[in-house]
């Protein structure tokens, strides 16, 4: 979960865009994603975010983010398969419930839509760093520096929270406190209770970054942001290949 | 610098005074170490400083505290922030950002300093506490001493005049403790910052700060040079507070009436007043010899 919303420092093309650029096309992609039924369509659409992993050279962590979005999908993928009855039946896998055509068609749709649409936000995250995103927000979308920030704190802290829950459940395992299980259900009420000292200390952690907010002047007036976000002929081109991706889907349906 | 007139606070909710008439006076350009058991109000004296007290932690406040000059009371927290630098226990919770320059850039912006200035402030800070090259970095990926020197170096980014620090190297390695003192010495002697740090490692404020106070029950008991204050080594054990070995030799030396000199506070000056002894025993014991002839 941590490596698939933080940032990885480099010097691609991609990296260099403008922030905006890069919000717009995992926005836009999105939303492409969900008004396109057309399988190509939306494979195309992975392969070419695979491609933005690639050329921002994090395709070894991007991986990770395909094989969860994988996993999440084919369990969608399942779930339809089974309750789709109409179409043409292949084969009953239990009695009444039949596997179709248009259920396959459909399940797999699904999944794909679901990986499109969702792992370009997470590349997004890790090819933009939080700081331009944040000058991003309040300078060029004007929201509120406050608001903006919450923002990226809280993506800030999930690193810091997954290390918190990993020495959590390490220190009950020692105890022999059984966490490994297959079962989900026995999963949830296994880890249920560490939410406790989880929360503990994570409101802990907060007061002190409060404290360190407020010993270093956050929102004591107005603020200078430290880069200054240009917009290249990368952008400009960025913006128009985002966009008739959006059409193509829009003509596609 | 800092000045405390009979200062006392109370915690909002407790009615036991976390410190209790303070008396101050600290100048510009010490390296002031403070020690004692927890709960002797330690944290509270640095928390008074840097305006946590009475900004963000609320209580029963009597008494003044003059930090440049200024009544805490009457600034704010920002505006205390311009003149201390603040470090804490925690370094992965006191960071904001995910990336070192932008972690030291974070205050910077918070003051309205503008873009060019602020490139040379991160590049002069990094430099100031030698870890130009962690620059581009992400804090996650970091150790605890380089964590912490990052904090450090965005505290001082802010130019402050004062850096208090509440137990900064708690969760470091002897190394990485060392090197935030040997960081911390470099920005009291070349820079002429003045320095408060809360450390219970006794053997490293002795070697590195220039005066030491010892706090109990809310008062400083003890305050004065690094080697007055260590005679006391009575009162220290009594605290709980472990006294470098060579201060525990020099104090037997002393109680056997061997040697009366200033307590030395590293090894190689306890190797001297060791070496002279013996000596001196040596010359003793050969003129016993003769005299014995």
């Amino acid at each position: 979960m941590k490596q698939m919303l933080e940032y990885v420092h480099g010097d691609s093309v991609i990296h260099r865009l403008n922030p905006l650029v890069k919000l717009l096309w995992a926005f836009l992609t999105c939303i492409a994603c969900f008004i396109s039924s057309n399988h190509l369509f939306l494979l195309g659409v992975l392969l070419s975010t695979v491609v933005v992993a690639a050329s921002g050279s994090v395709l070894a962590r991007a991986k990770g983010v395909y094989k969860a979005l994988f996993i999440l999908g084919f369990l969608l993928m399942l779930f339809q398969l089974l309750f789709t009855p109409y179409g043409r039946v292949y084969f009953y896998i239990l009695p009444g419930v039949p596997v179709t055509d248009q259920g396959l068609s459909f399940s797999l749709l699904l999944m794909l839509r679901m990986m499109a649409a969702l792992s370009p936000l997470s590349l997004m995250l890790m090819l933009t760093p939080m700081n331009e995103l944040l000058t991003a927000m309040t300078h060029t979308l004007r929201i509120p520096y406050r608001y903006a920030f919450v923002v990226v704190t809280a993506l800030r802290f999930i690193p810091t929270f997954s290390r918190e829950m990993d020495q959590i459940m390490q220190a009950q395992r020692s105890r022999g406190h059984e966490t490994d299980t297959r079962n989900p259900f026995k999963k949830v009420k296994v880890i249920l209770p560490m939410c406790i000292p989880l929360l503990i200390s994570s409101v802990r952690r907060i007061e002190t970054m409060a404290i360190s907010l407020e010993t270093r002047g956050f929102n004591t007036g107005p603020r200078s942001c430290r880069k200054k976000l240009g917009f290249t002929r990368f952008d400009a081109l960025a913006i128009i290949i985002v966009m008739a991706v959006l059409l193509l889907s829009i003509i596609i349906g | 610098m800092i000045r405390f007139n009979n200062v006392s606070f109370a915690y909002e909710g407790s009615e036991e005074l976390a410190v209790r008439n303070i008396n101050l006076h600290i100048d510009k350009g010490e390296f002031v170490g403070i020690i004692g058991p927890s709960g002797a109000g330690k944290s509270t004296l640095v928390s008074l400083i840097n305006g946590v007290i009475p900004h963000f932690h609320r209580g029963d406040y009597y008494g003044e505290v003059l930090v440049c000059g200024k009544d805490t009371l009457e600034s704010t927290c920002g505006e205390i922030s311009r003149h201390v630098g603040s470090v804490f226990q925690d370094p992965e919770a006191q960071m904001v950002t995910t990336v070192v320059e932008d972690e030291i850039a974070f205050g910077l912006e918070n003051f309205n300093v503008p873009a060019g200035e602020i490139e040379k402030r991160i590049t002069e800070s990094l430099k100031m506490v030698g870890i130009e090259h962690l620059r581009h970095r992400g804090t996650a990926a970091l150790s605890g001493g380089q964590k912490q020197r990052v904090t450090i170096a965005a505290a001082i980014a802010l130019r402050p005049e004062i850096l208090v620090l509440d137990e900064p190297t708690s969760e470091l390695d002897p190394q990485g403790s060392r090197q935030v003192f040997q960081t911390l010495k470099r920005l009291n002697q070349e820079y002429g910052m003045t320095i408060l740090i809360v450390e219970q490692k006794v053997m490293l404020l002795s070697e590195f700060c220039s005066r030491l106070m010892v706090m109990e029950k809310g008062q400083i008991i003890l305050d004065g040079p690094v080697r007055q204050v260590l005679e006391h080594h009575d009162k220290l054990l009594e605290l709980g507070i472990n006294c470098p070995r060579v201060v525990t030799l020099t104090k037997l030396l002393k109680d056997a009436s061997l040697y009366d000199g200033d307590i030395p506070v590293d090894v190689d000056e306890a190797e001297q007043v060791v070496r002279k002894i013996l000596e001196g025993a040596y010359d003793q014991h050969t003129a016993f010899d003769l005299s014995l002839r």
